[in-house]
Protein backbone atom coordinates (compact mmCIF):
# COMPACT_ATOMS: atom_id res chain seq x y z
CA UNK A 1 0.00 0.00 0.00
CA UNK A 2 2.64 2.52 0.84
CA UNK A 3 5.13 2.05 -1.67
CA UNK A 4 2.76 2.41 -4.42
CA UNK A 5 2.75 6.01 -4.60
CA UNK A 6 6.15 6.18 -3.78
CA UNK A 7 7.11 3.80 -7.06
CA UNK A 8 5.25 6.54 -8.95
CA UNK A 9 7.31 8.65 -7.40
CA UNK A 10 10.08 6.49 -8.75
CA UNK A 11 8.73 6.16 -12.49
CA UNK A 12 8.16 9.77 -12.80
CA UNK A 13 12.05 10.76 -11.44
CA UNK A 14 13.55 8.34 -13.56
CA UNK A 15 10.74 9.35 -16.56
CA UNK A 16 12.62 13.23 -16.01
CA UNK A 17 15.85 12.07 -16.47
CA UNK A 18 15.29 10.10 -19.22
CA UNK A 19 13.74 12.68 -20.80
CA UNK A 20 16.21 15.30 -19.94
CA UNK A 21 18.63 13.05 -21.98
CA UNK A 22 16.08 11.77 -25.33
CA UNK A 23 15.88 8.04 -23.94
CA UNK A 24 13.96 5.61 -26.08
CA UNK A 25 13.74 3.47 -23.28
CA UNK A 26 15.22 2.95 -19.58
CA UNK A 27 17.38 -0.34 -19.53
CA UNK A 28 17.86 -0.07 -15.69
CA UNK A 29 17.48 1.67 -12.53
CA UNK A 30 19.90 1.40 -9.41
CA UNK A 31 17.90 2.70 -5.88
CA UNK A 32 19.36 3.44 -2.55
CA UNK A 33 17.01 2.25 -0.21
CA UNK A 34 18.20 2.50 3.70
CA UNK A 35 16.23 -0.22 6.25
CA UNK A 36 15.17 2.92 7.92
CA UNK A 37 13.59 4.57 5.13
CA UNK A 38 10.20 3.06 6.28
CA UNK A 39 10.38 1.54 2.28
CA UNK A 40 10.32 -2.13 1.80
CA UNK A 41 12.36 -3.32 -1.96
CA UNK A 42 10.42 -6.28 -2.28
CA UNK A 43 7.05 -4.13 -2.45
CA UNK A 44 8.96 -1.29 -4.60
CA UNK A 45 9.49 -4.04 -7.16
CA UNK A 46 6.45 -5.65 -6.99
CA UNK A 47 4.71 -2.12 -7.81
CA UNK A 48 7.17 -0.85 -10.39
CA UNK A 49 6.47 -3.77 -13.26
CA UNK A 50 2.36 -2.38 -13.20
CA UNK A 51 3.26 1.48 -13.07
CA UNK A 52 5.91 1.31 -15.86
CA UNK A 53 3.83 -0.59 -18.43
CA UNK A 54 3.42 1.90 -21.02
CA UNK A 55 6.15 4.22 -20.31
CA UNK A 56 10.08 4.22 -21.03
CA UNK A 57 10.57 2.27 -17.96
CA UNK A 58 8.76 -0.43 -18.73
CA UNK A 59 10.82 -3.96 -18.63
CA UNK A 60 13.53 -2.04 -16.76
CA UNK A 61 15.95 -4.03 -14.59
CA UNK A 62 15.53 -2.13 -11.11
CA UNK A 63 17.94 -2.79 -8.77
CA UNK A 64 17.85 -1.80 -4.82
CA UNK A 65 20.56 -1.62 -2.97
CA UNK A 66 19.73 -1.83 1.00
CA UNK A 67 21.85 -0.55 3.25
CA UNK A 68 21.51 -1.33 7.14
CA UNK A 69 21.30 1.23 9.65
CA UNK A 70 24.74 2.38 11.61
CA UNK A 71 24.91 3.82 14.92
CA UNK A 72 27.92 6.50 15.71
CA UNK A 73 29.25 5.33 19.64
CA UNK A 74 29.03 8.67 21.61
CA UNK A 75 32.13 7.65 23.45
CA UNK A 76 34.59 6.10 20.97
CA UNK A 77 33.38 7.05 17.48
CA UNK A 78 32.77 3.99 16.15
CA UNK A 79 30.27 2.87 13.28
CA UNK A 80 28.33 0.10 14.40
CA UNK A 81 24.79 -1.74 13.33
CA UNK A 82 23.07 -2.46 16.58
CA UNK A 83 22.03 -5.79 18.41
CA UNK A 84 18.30 -6.10 18.77
CA UNK A 85 17.18 -4.36 22.13
CA UNK A 86 20.31 -2.62 22.45
CA UNK A 87 21.92 0.63 21.57
CA UNK A 88 25.03 -0.05 22.97
CA UNK A 89 28.46 0.06 21.47
CA UNK A 90 29.91 -3.64 20.52
CA UNK A 91 33.35 -1.95 21.45
CA UNK A 92 32.93 0.17 24.27
CA UNK A 93 29.90 -0.44 25.79
CA UNK A 94 28.87 3.38 24.84
CA UNK A 95 25.63 4.32 23.72
CA UNK A 96 24.72 4.47 19.73
CA UNK A 97 23.87 7.79 18.17
CA UNK A 98 21.25 7.96 15.13
CA UNK A 99 22.96 8.52 11.72
CA UNK A 100 21.95 8.82 8.59
CA UNK A 101 23.12 5.93 7.51
CA UNK A 102 20.45 3.70 7.43
CA UNK A 103 17.54 6.23 6.50
CA UNK A 104 18.59 6.86 2.55
CA UNK A 105 16.16 6.44 -0.12
CA UNK A 106 17.18 8.14 -3.80
CA UNK A 107 17.61 6.66 -7.41
CA UNK A 108 21.04 6.20 -7.63
CA UNK A 109 21.47 5.79 -11.42
CA UNK A 110 19.52 5.08 -14.31
CA UNK A 111 20.85 3.30 -17.63
CA UNK A 112 19.24 4.90 -20.61
CA UNK A 113 19.23 4.01 -24.05
CA UNK A 114 18.58 6.72 -27.09
CA UNK A 115 18.23 5.98 -31.09
CA UNK A 116 19.96 9.40 -32.16
CA UNK A 117 22.08 10.51 -34.47
CA UNK A 118 24.31 12.12 -32.09
CA UNK A 119 24.78 11.12 -28.87
CA UNK A 120 21.96 13.35 -26.90
CA UNK A 121 23.05 15.53 -24.47
CA UNK A 122 20.75 17.09 -21.56
CA UNK A 123 18.34 19.65 -22.21
CA UNK A 124 20.80 22.57 -20.23
CA UNK A 125 22.50 21.38 -17.48
CA UNK A 126 21.94 18.43 -15.88
CA UNK A 127 23.27 15.60 -13.64
CA UNK A 128 26.92 14.08 -14.51
CA UNK A 129 26.92 11.16 -16.98
CA UNK A 130 28.83 8.01 -14.62
CA UNK A 131 32.03 7.47 -16.36
CA UNK A 132 32.88 10.85 -17.36
CA UNK A 133 34.20 11.25 -14.72
CA UNK A 134 31.30 12.05 -12.21
CA UNK A 135 33.02 14.93 -10.67
CA UNK A 136 29.39 16.98 -11.18
CA UNK A 137 27.11 15.13 -9.74
CA UNK A 138 29.50 13.71 -7.18
CA UNK A 139 31.15 16.78 -5.80
CA UNK A 140 28.07 18.38 -5.00
CA UNK A 141 26.39 18.31 -1.63
CA UNK A 142 28.52 15.75 0.00
CA UNK A 143 26.66 15.84 3.23
CA UNK A 144 29.19 17.26 6.20
CA UNK A 145 30.99 15.12 8.50
CA UNK A 146 30.53 11.92 5.36
CA UNK A 147 28.42 9.99 7.17
CA UNK A 148 26.82 8.80 4.42
CA UNK A 149 28.31 8.95 1.86
CA UNK A 150 30.98 6.21 3.10
CA UNK A 151 27.62 3.89 2.76
CA UNK A 152 25.50 5.44 0.30
CA UNK A 153 27.19 2.69 -2.47
CA UNK A 154 27.89 5.38 -5.46
CA UNK A 155 31.98 4.51 -5.03
CA UNK A 156 32.65 5.30 -1.40
CA UNK A 157 33.43 9.08 -1.86
CA UNK A 158 31.00 10.50 -2.93
CA UNK A 159 27.85 9.37 -1.58
CA UNK A 160 25.13 12.42 -0.59
CA UNK A 161 25.32 14.20 -3.55
CA UNK A 162 22.37 16.11 -5.00
CA UNK A 163 23.02 15.88 -8.74
CA UNK A 164 23.49 19.43 -10.16
CA UNK A 165 20.30 18.84 -12.20
CA UNK A 166 17.80 19.02 -9.54
CA UNK A 167 18.28 21.74 -7.53
CA UNK A 168 14.80 21.41 -7.24
CA UNK A 169 14.09 18.25 -5.37
CA UNK A 170 17.86 18.64 -4.25
CA UNK A 171 17.62 21.74 -2.19
CA UNK A 172 14.16 21.53 -0.10
CA UNK A 173 14.77 21.95 3.19
CA UNK A 174 13.13 19.64 5.54
CA UNK A 175 11.76 22.08 7.93
CA UNK A 176 12.88 20.60 10.95
CA UNK A 177 15.24 22.63 13.21
CA UNK A 178 18.40 22.47 10.60
CA UNK A 179 19.31 19.00 10.48
CA UNK A 180 17.86 19.84 7.02
CA UNK A 181 20.31 19.00 4.33
CA UNK A 182 21.72 15.42 5.52
CA UNK A 183 18.04 14.21 5.63
CA UNK A 184 17.23 11.05 3.94
CA UNK A 185 20.01 9.60 2.70
CA UNK A 186 21.84 12.83 1.24
CA UNK A 187 20.55 13.17 -1.53
CA UNK A 188 18.90 15.97 0.12
CA UNK A 189 20.09 20.02 -0.75
CA UNK A 190 23.12 21.29 -0.32
CA UNK A 191 23.32 24.63 1.51
CA UNK A 192 23.03 27.93 0.05
CA UNK A 193 20.70 26.04 -2.48
CA UNK A 194 17.85 25.47 -0.16
CA UNK A 195 14.55 26.96 -1.41
CA UNK A 196 14.03 30.64 -0.43
CA UNK B 1 22.75 4.59 -33.42
CA UNK B 2 21.57 2.71 -30.59
CA UNK B 3 23.56 4.10 -27.43
CA UNK B 4 23.51 2.67 -23.86
CA UNK B 5 24.66 5.10 -20.77
CA UNK B 6 24.39 5.21 -17.36
CA UNK B 7 23.63 8.23 -15.74
CA UNK B 8 24.40 9.39 -12.33
CA UNK B 9 20.59 10.54 -10.39
CA UNK B 10 21.15 10.55 -6.80
CA UNK B 11 17.53 12.50 -6.49
CA UNK B 12 15.94 11.77 -3.65
CA UNK B 13 12.64 10.26 -3.72
CA UNK B 14 10.90 12.23 -0.94
CA UNK B 15 12.40 15.30 -2.74
CA UNK B 16 8.95 16.48 -3.95
CA UNK B 17 7.48 15.51 -0.24
CA UNK B 18 10.02 17.64 1.50
CA UNK B 19 9.66 20.87 -0.70
CA UNK B 20 5.79 20.51 -0.36
CA UNK B 21 6.18 20.69 3.78
CA UNK B 22 8.87 22.92 3.52
CA UNK B 23 6.12 25.58 2.02
CA UNK B 24 3.74 24.38 4.21
CA UNK B 25 6.23 25.45 6.97
CA UNK B 26 6.72 28.77 5.72
CA UNK B 27 3.13 29.62 4.88
CA UNK B 28 1.93 28.89 8.38
CA UNK B 29 5.12 30.37 10.14
CA UNK B 30 3.81 33.12 8.15
CA UNK B 31 0.45 33.39 9.77
CA UNK B 32 1.74 33.05 13.25
CA UNK B 33 0.54 29.54 13.07
CA UNK B 34 3.02 26.76 15.28
CA UNK B 35 2.42 23.14 13.70
CA UNK B 36 2.96 20.23 16.01
CA UNK B 37 2.75 16.65 14.87
CA UNK B 38 1.11 14.41 16.66
CA UNK B 39 2.39 10.52 16.44
CA UNK B 40 1.65 7.76 18.63
CA UNK B 41 -0.14 4.15 18.00
CA UNK B 42 -3.57 3.56 17.92
CA UNK B 43 -5.70 4.38 20.73
CA UNK B 44 -2.31 5.54 22.62
CA UNK B 45 -4.48 8.72 23.54
CA UNK B 46 -3.02 11.11 21.00
CA UNK B 47 -6.91 13.18 20.79
CA UNK B 48 -6.92 12.81 24.47
CA UNK B 49 -3.80 14.50 24.78
CA UNK B 50 -4.20 17.10 22.21
CA UNK B 51 -7.42 18.10 23.82
CA UNK B 52 -5.63 18.23 27.32
CA UNK B 53 -2.95 20.73 25.62
CA UNK B 54 -5.77 23.01 24.31
CA UNK B 55 -7.66 23.27 27.71
CA UNK B 56 -3.83 24.45 29.30
CA UNK B 57 -2.57 26.60 26.46
CA UNK B 58 -4.76 29.76 27.26
CA UNK B 59 -3.81 33.00 25.29
CA UNK B 60 -3.23 30.31 21.91
CA UNK B 61 -5.72 29.89 19.07
CA UNK B 62 -6.32 26.12 18.90
CA UNK B 63 -6.47 24.65 15.13
CA UNK B 64 -6.65 20.62 14.89
CA UNK B 65 -6.29 18.57 11.74
CA UNK B 66 -7.53 14.92 12.25
CA UNK B 67 -5.51 12.27 10.61
CA UNK B 68 -7.93 9.08 10.27
CA UNK B 69 -7.87 6.07 8.25
CA UNK B 70 -11.62 6.90 7.67
CA UNK B 71 -13.62 7.93 10.16
CA UNK B 72 -14.10 11.47 11.60
CA UNK B 73 -15.31 10.52 15.03
CA UNK B 74 -12.59 12.60 16.84
CA UNK B 75 -12.99 15.63 14.45
CA UNK B 76 -16.92 15.57 15.89
CA UNK B 77 -15.58 15.20 19.62
CA UNK B 78 -13.50 17.78 19.01
CA UNK B 79 -15.76 20.47 17.36
CA UNK B 80 -18.67 19.50 19.90
CA UNK B 81 -16.02 21.19 22.25
CA UNK B 82 -15.88 24.61 19.97
CA UNK B 83 -12.65 23.92 18.90
CA UNK B 84 -12.13 24.62 14.82
CA UNK B 85 -11.42 20.71 13.85
CA UNK B 86 -10.54 19.53 9.90
CA UNK B 87 -10.64 15.85 8.75
CA UNK B 88 -8.13 14.06 6.39
CA UNK B 89 -9.02 10.55 5.26
CA UNK B 90 -5.97 9.00 3.88
CA UNK B 91 -8.29 5.71 2.77
CA UNK B 92 -5.91 3.02 3.82
CA UNK B 93 -2.39 4.77 3.57
CA UNK B 94 -1.19 4.18 6.84
CA UNK B 95 0.52 8.41 7.37
CA UNK B 96 0.03 11.72 6.34
CA UNK B 97 1.90 13.13 3.52
CA UNK B 98 2.67 16.88 2.68
CA UNK B 99 0.33 17.02 -0.30
CA UNK B 100 -2.54 15.59 1.88
CA UNK B 101 -1.90 18.20 4.45
CA UNK B 102 -1.43 21.16 1.37
CA UNK B 103 -4.82 20.46 0.57
CA UNK B 104 -6.13 20.83 3.65
CA UNK B 105 -4.51 23.55 5.54
CA UNK B 106 -5.52 26.01 2.22
CA UNK B 107 -9.22 24.91 2.77
CA UNK B 108 -8.43 26.17 6.92
CA UNK B 109 -9.30 29.75 7.54
CA UNK B 110 -7.00 30.88 10.18
CA UNK B 111 -7.74 33.96 11.08
CA UNK B 112 -5.96 34.40 14.60
CA UNK B 113 -2.41 33.04 15.03
CA UNK B 114 -2.30 30.04 17.48
CA UNK B 115 -1.32 26.50 17.20
CA UNK B 116 -1.97 23.48 15.08
CA UNK B 117 -1.85 20.20 16.04
CA UNK B 118 -2.18 17.24 13.50
CA UNK B 119 -3.31 14.16 14.87
CA UNK B 120 -1.17 11.68 12.33
CA UNK B 121 -2.44 8.26 11.56
CA UNK B 122 -2.31 5.93 14.69
CA UNK B 123 0.95 3.87 13.82
CA UNK B 124 4.26 4.14 15.52
CA UNK B 125 5.88 3.47 12.44
CA UNK B 126 5.70 5.24 9.08
CA UNK B 127 4.05 8.60 10.09
CA UNK B 128 7.98 9.29 11.27
CA UNK B 129 9.39 9.19 8.06
CA UNK B 130 6.95 12.29 6.39
CA UNK B 131 7.44 15.72 6.71
CA UNK B 132 4.41 17.42 7.17
CA UNK B 133 5.48 21.00 7.33
CA UNK B 134 5.63 20.77 11.06
CA UNK B 135 7.71 22.99 13.73
CA UNK B 136 8.20 19.68 16.07
CA UNK B 137 6.99 16.08 16.63
CA UNK B 138 5.30 15.18 19.64
CA UNK B 139 5.43 11.49 20.74
CA UNK B 140 2.69 10.03 22.59
CA UNK B 141 3.69 6.55 23.81
CA UNK B 142 2.25 4.87 26.65
CA UNK B 143 3.04 2.50 29.62
CA UNK B 144 0.58 0.28 28.43
CA UNK B 145 2.73 -0.17 25.21
CA UNK B 146 5.58 -1.57 27.26
CA UNK B 147 9.35 -0.10 28.00
CA UNK B 148 10.81 -1.91 24.93
CA UNK B 149 9.40 0.73 22.50
CA UNK B 150 12.65 3.28 21.80
CA UNK B 151 13.82 -0.15 20.69
CA UNK B 152 11.87 -1.37 18.27
CA UNK B 153 10.68 2.01 16.62
CA UNK B 154 13.90 4.11 17.30
CA UNK B 155 12.86 6.28 14.07
CA UNK B 156 9.28 7.97 16.02
CA UNK B 157 11.49 8.38 19.09
CA UNK B 158 14.29 9.97 17.62
CA UNK B 159 12.60 12.47 15.81
CA UNK B 160 10.32 13.18 18.35
CA UNK B 161 10.23 16.99 19.97
CA UNK B 162 8.91 15.83 23.34
CA UNK B 163 7.77 12.58 23.99
CA UNK B 164 4.47 12.10 26.22
CA UNK B 165 4.74 9.14 28.21
CA UNK B 166 1.19 8.80 28.70
CA UNK B 167 -1.76 6.73 31.16
CA UNK B 168 0.51 6.54 33.63
CA UNK B 169 -2.83 6.67 36.26
CA UNK B 170 -2.12 2.43 35.16
CA UNK B 171 1.25 1.79 35.77
CA UNK B 172 0.14 0.43 38.94
CA UNK B 173 -1.18 -2.26 36.69
CA UNK B 174 1.79 -3.02 34.19
CA UNK B 175 4.97 -4.06 34.59
CA UNK B 176 6.54 -0.56 32.68
CA UNK B 177 10.46 -0.94 33.48
CA UNK B 178 10.72 2.88 33.51
CA UNK B 179 15.19 2.90 33.51
CA UNK B 180 14.72 0.66 30.61
CA UNK B 181 12.74 2.87 28.29
CA UNK B 182 14.72 6.13 29.18
CA UNK B 183 18.30 4.27 28.45
CA UNK B 184 16.97 3.29 25.21
CA UNK B 185 15.40 6.37 24.59
CA UNK B 186 17.93 8.80 25.48
CA UNK B 187 20.53 6.75 23.35
CA UNK B 188 18.95 8.00 20.05
CA UNK B 189 17.10 11.27 21.65
CA UNK B 190 19.10 13.55 24.10
CA UNK B 191 16.97 16.68 23.96
CA UNK B 192 13.42 15.46 24.17
CA UNK B 193 11.45 16.75 27.19
CA UNK B 194 10.02 13.30 28.70
CA UNK B 195 6.92 14.30 30.09
CA UNK B 196 4.80 11.51 32.46
CA UNK B 197 0.52 12.49 31.65
CA UNK B 198 -2.84 10.99 32.51
CA UNK B 199 -5.78 12.41 31.41
CA UNK B 200 -7.29 10.72 34.47
CA UNK B 201 -5.39 12.65 36.85
CA UNK B 202 -4.85 15.48 34.91
CA UNK B 203 -0.63 15.24 35.32
CA UNK B 204 2.15 16.22 33.02
CA UNK B 205 -0.41 18.81 30.74
CA UNK B 206 0.72 21.88 32.37
CA UNK B 207 4.18 21.35 31.65
CA UNK B 208 4.13 19.92 28.23
CA UNK B 209 1.79 22.77 27.33
CA UNK B 210 4.49 25.03 28.63
CA UNK B 211 7.25 23.73 26.63
CA UNK B 212 4.71 23.94 23.00
CA UNK B 213 4.38 27.99 24.21
CA UNK B 214 8.17 28.09 24.58
CA UNK B 215 8.56 26.45 20.98
CA UNK B 216 6.04 28.36 19.67
CA UNK B 217 7.12 31.61 20.90
CA UNK B 218 10.90 30.68 19.40
CA UNK B 219 9.48 29.26 16.23
CA UNK B 220 7.42 32.65 15.91
CA UNK B 221 9.65 35.32 16.94
CA UNK B 222 11.22 37.57 13.66
CA UNK B 223 8.49 36.05 11.09
N1 LIG C 1 -6.50 5.37 31.82
C1 LIG C 1 -6.24 6.25 30.85
N2 LIG C 1 -6.87 6.15 29.68
C2 LIG C 1 -6.57 7.05 28.73
C3 LIG C 1 -5.64 8.09 28.93
N3 LIG C 1 -5.53 8.83 27.79
C4 LIG C 1 -6.38 8.26 26.92
N4 LIG C 1 -7.03 7.19 27.47
C5 LIG C 1 -8.03 6.33 26.84
O1 LIG C 1 -7.44 5.66 25.73
C6 LIG C 1 -8.40 5.48 24.69
C7 LIG C 1 -7.91 6.03 23.38
O2 LIG C 1 -7.71 7.43 23.49
P1 LIG C 1 -7.67 8.38 22.20
O3 LIG C 1 -7.29 9.72 22.68
O4 LIG C 1 -8.90 8.23 21.42
O5 LIG C 1 -6.47 7.71 21.42
P2 LIG C 1 -5.93 8.04 19.96
O6 LIG C 1 -4.47 7.81 20.00
O7 LIG C 1 -6.40 9.38 19.53
O8 LIG C 1 -6.64 6.90 19.12
P3 LIG C 1 -6.73 6.77 17.50
O9 LIG C 1 -6.97 8.15 16.98
O10 LIG C 1 -7.89 5.86 17.28
O11 LIG C 1 -5.43 6.17 17.08
C8 LIG C 1 -9.68 6.18 25.18
O12 LIG C 1 -10.52 5.22 25.71
C9 LIG C 1 -9.16 7.13 26.23
O13 LIG C 1 -10.12 7.41 27.22
C10 LIG C 1 -4.99 8.16 30.22
O14 LIG C 1 -4.14 9.04 30.50
N5 LIG C 1 -5.32 7.22 31.13
MG1 LIG D 1 -7.46 9.95 17.80
ZN1 LIG E 1 32.24 2.91 21.52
Amino acid sequence: MHEYPITEKIVDITKKHGEKFRASKIGAITLVVGEQSGFIGESIQMYFDIIAEGTICEGAQLTIKGVKPQLKCSACGAFFVRAPLSFACPQCGGDGEPTEIGKEFYIESITIETEEEEAAGPDGEASGVAGTGNGEAGSVASPENGEVGSVAGSGGEAGGAAGTGNDEAGSVASPENGEVGSVAGGAAGTEGKRDA
Amino acid sequence: MHDVREITVMENIHGENDHIAYHINEDLTGKGIFVANVMGAPGIGKTTVIKNLIAKLRGHMPYVIEGDIESDIDTRALRAMGIKAFQINTFGACHLDAPLVHNAVQNIEFDEPGILFIENVGNLVCPAEFSIGEHTKILICSVTEGSDKPYKYPLAFEKAGMIILNKVDLAPYLEFDESFFMKGLRAINKNAPVIKASSKTGEGFEEAAGWLADQAAQALAGR
